[in-house]
């Protein structure tokens, strides 16, 4: 008892004073691996982006919603009041240039091609009118004076043939703005600058007009430059190449690498995305977030006979998980009465993503397909999962065999999207891709993980100028 | 000069100058700790880093029952072991057997006077169950219960590593 006391007495004596120590030195390995200000600015950063990307894409929406809102023609005073006007001499027909502006806007009423026009039209039956656009009209800018003249031309175009017998308060239908549109739709692509022009905000504009890319084939043009919001979720059978063994090589269990294979079910996934997609023409640039369940299933039976020898007994350094390595020459001790283990364990693994995707949209019909590669940012965490450690063979924890697991993964991936449109707005799409990881798993685990699978499911959009 | 409440106010909120206050507040006795549990210099090293990290990450959940040095000291002790906990299967299957001996005081002479350099110098050529007892036992005051708990062995072991690990102590620095 004096023997023990007396060396205990001695250690605490000893430890009494301080060992040498560069506090300067000390300080500089550890502060770079201190949460810091920045971190939580990177992190408020994406998700102050993620809720613009979101928030901006619901006002385009709504705003959307609200241009294509219907509403009752009579009660449009401003046309009524316009149609009202008595048509003056040809020559005020000539649109006048906006002092104001700079736009090369040279809108003409050519009154021989309107002539040619309306013969054309008159040929037809129609009441429809004729306006002949330059096609370096701008689409920047359109004074209230030139819809004014424009509505008069329109008003003259239709009263043309009918003038004599159109009563005073005469005023277009619908249906002839809609077929004026179509025609005038034919003489300048650019569908967004006629609304405008011909609808503004005097009357309602039919449902046909707006932009909706409902995938009909016909919309390459409108396409350019316009946004598309979406919601889509499916399932995603899919694998992971790159196994966790190639990084833990060294530091595996004999019976861990042999049951692995066996044991292990494949990866399955799902979840939903949500995402805003912007077009210059067929190309598109899309972000948004999304949010999977990674889930798969652990099925082992262990005959524990063999016990390795490790620690640093023969000078080994542990794995920054506290794990030796073992090798060829790891000494295992024959364990007289090997022990079953028996596993049946589920591994669940939640994971926010947010992908940067660069793409091209082909469209055959009802058909979408669009082939794109990006980037994606993601952050996971594991819900009450354990898994088998691969040294001990024990049950454990998932985020203590992970010890300093990076759950920031940045990767990059390429994708082939397949659509077909079921219903407005409605798609149904299978997605193969092909995802790998551009860092690390871990400390420990210095390898890449390469993800392939396909997704399945329905995918809901909007589109909106 | 940071209070101690401003410290930890600042570690909340990952402020680097309180982080690096904390760390002018405790180092010393923090880095006597992790001497004593770690094999080498750099496992030293490592263990404070980690231990920085835990306290970092947990000292919104600081009560003040002890002194911050103390609380920070219990964590890195914590982490020793949680360290060690994940090898024990390996470390003591060949320590289990080890027969208690009986120490014969007459073989070595007095112990030299205390020395911090020393005594780290006989724990690190110590093998980890060893050291790893011996400074729970010694150094913290934990009970052979108590460490047979936090280490998942029995007591029986723990007392046979601590017999072992004084015995080694006593060759070493009184070696001639």
């Amino acid at each position: 008892m004096k023997e023990k006391n007396s060396i205990d007495k001695w250690l605490e004596s000893s430890f009494e004073q301080t060992a040498p120590v560069n506090p300067d030195a000390l300080w500089e390995s550890i502060a770079p691996s201190l949460p810091s200000k920045s971190n939580k600015r990177v992190l408020a950063w994406w998700l102050g982006a993620a809720i613009f990307t979101l928030g901006l894409g619901i006002a385009l929406l709504l705003t959307s919603s609200q241009d294509s809102s219907i509403k009752p023609l009579e009660n449009n005073t401003a046309l009524n009041k316009t149609n009202q006007k008595k048509i003056e001499s040809p020559k005020n027909a000539n649109i006048q240039k906006d002092q104001k502006t700079s736009t090369t806007d040279n809108i003409n009423n050519n009154p021989v091609d309107q002539k040619a026009e309306n013969q054309k039209l008159n040929a037809n039956k129609s009441n429809s009118i004729s306006v002949v656009e330059n096609k370096n009209t701008s689409q920047e800018t359109h004074s209230k004076s030139r819809k004014k003249n424009l509505l008069n031309n329109t008003n003259k175009g239709i009263n043309k043939g009918k003038e004599k017998d159109l009563p005073k308060d005469a005023k277009p239908t619908e249906t002839q703005l809609i077929q004026f549109y179509s025609i005038a739709r034919k003489i300048s692509p650019s569908s967004n600058d006629l609304k405008e022009i011909i609808f503004g905000n005097l009357v309602t504009v039919p449902p046909f007009v707006t932009t909706t890319n409902t995938n009909k084939g016909d919309n390459n043009n409108n396409s350019f430059s316009s946004w598309t919001f979406g919601f889509s979720s499916g399932l995603n059978p899919s694998n992971i190449k790159s196994v966790i063994e190639d990084g833990l090589q060294p530091y595996v269990h004999q019976n861990y690498l042999k049951r692995k294979n066996e044991g292990e079910s494949a990866l399955f996934s799902g979840g939903f995305e949500l995402y805003i997609r912007k077009h210059f023409k067929s190309f598109f640039i899309e972000s948004g977030i999304s949010r999977y369940q990674i889930g798969y299933n652990q099925n082992y039976n262990y005959d524990i006979n063999l016990i390795p020898i490790t620690s640093a007994l023969f000078g080994n350094q542990p794995d920054a998980n506290g794990r030796y390595p073992l090798d060829d020459q790891t000494p295992y001790i024959q364990a007289s009465n090997p022990e079953r283990i028996s596993y049946s364990n589920k591994v669940s693994i939640g994971v926010t993503e947010i992908p940067l995707r660069l793409g091209y949209e082909i469209k055959l019909g009802k058909w979408q397909i669009s082939p794109s590669f990006g980037a994606a940012y993601s952050f996971s965490n594991a819900f009450n999962a354990k898994t088998i450690d691969y040294q001990t063979l024990e049950l454990i924890d998932f985020n203590e065999l992970y010890l300093n697991s990076n759950t920031n993964i940045i990767s990059g991936f390429t994708s082939l999207n397949i659509e077909y449109n079921l219903a407005k707005n409605l798609f149904i799409q299978a997605q193969p891709y092909y995802q790998k990881q551009l860092n690390n798993s871990s400390e420990v685990i210095q390898n890449k993980a390469i993800m392939y699978g396909i997704n399945v499911g329905l995918n809901f959009k909007i589109a909106a100028k | 000069m940071l209070s101690e409440q401003e410290i930890i106010e600042g570690c909340i909120n990952c402020d680097r100058a309180a982080q690096k206050a904390l760390f002018d507040l405790c180092h010393q006795k923090l880095n006597n700790v992790c001497l004593r549990y770690s094999n080498s210099a750099h496992d030293a090293q490592d263990l404070m880093q980690d231990t920085f990290i835990k306290v970092y990450q947990k000292i919104g959940s600081f009560k003040g029952k002890s002194s911050l040095t103390s609380w920070i000291c219990s964590i890195a002790v914590n982490t020793a072991m949680s360290n060690f906990r994940k090898l024990k299967k390996f470390r003591l299957v060949d320590l289990d057997s080890v027969q208690l001996e009986q120490i014969e005081d007459e073989e070595y002479g007095d112990l030299p006077e205390p020395n911090v350099d020393k005594a780290i110098e006989a724990l690190r050529k110590l093998p980890e169950g060893y050291r790893m007892v011996l400074n729970l036992y010694a150094v913290e005051k934990y009970s052979h219960q108590q460490i047979a708990d936090e280490l998942g062995i029995s007591v029986g072991t723990s007392k046979s590593q601590l017999a072992r690990a004084r015995k080694k102590i006593r060759e070493m620095v009184n070696y001639k």
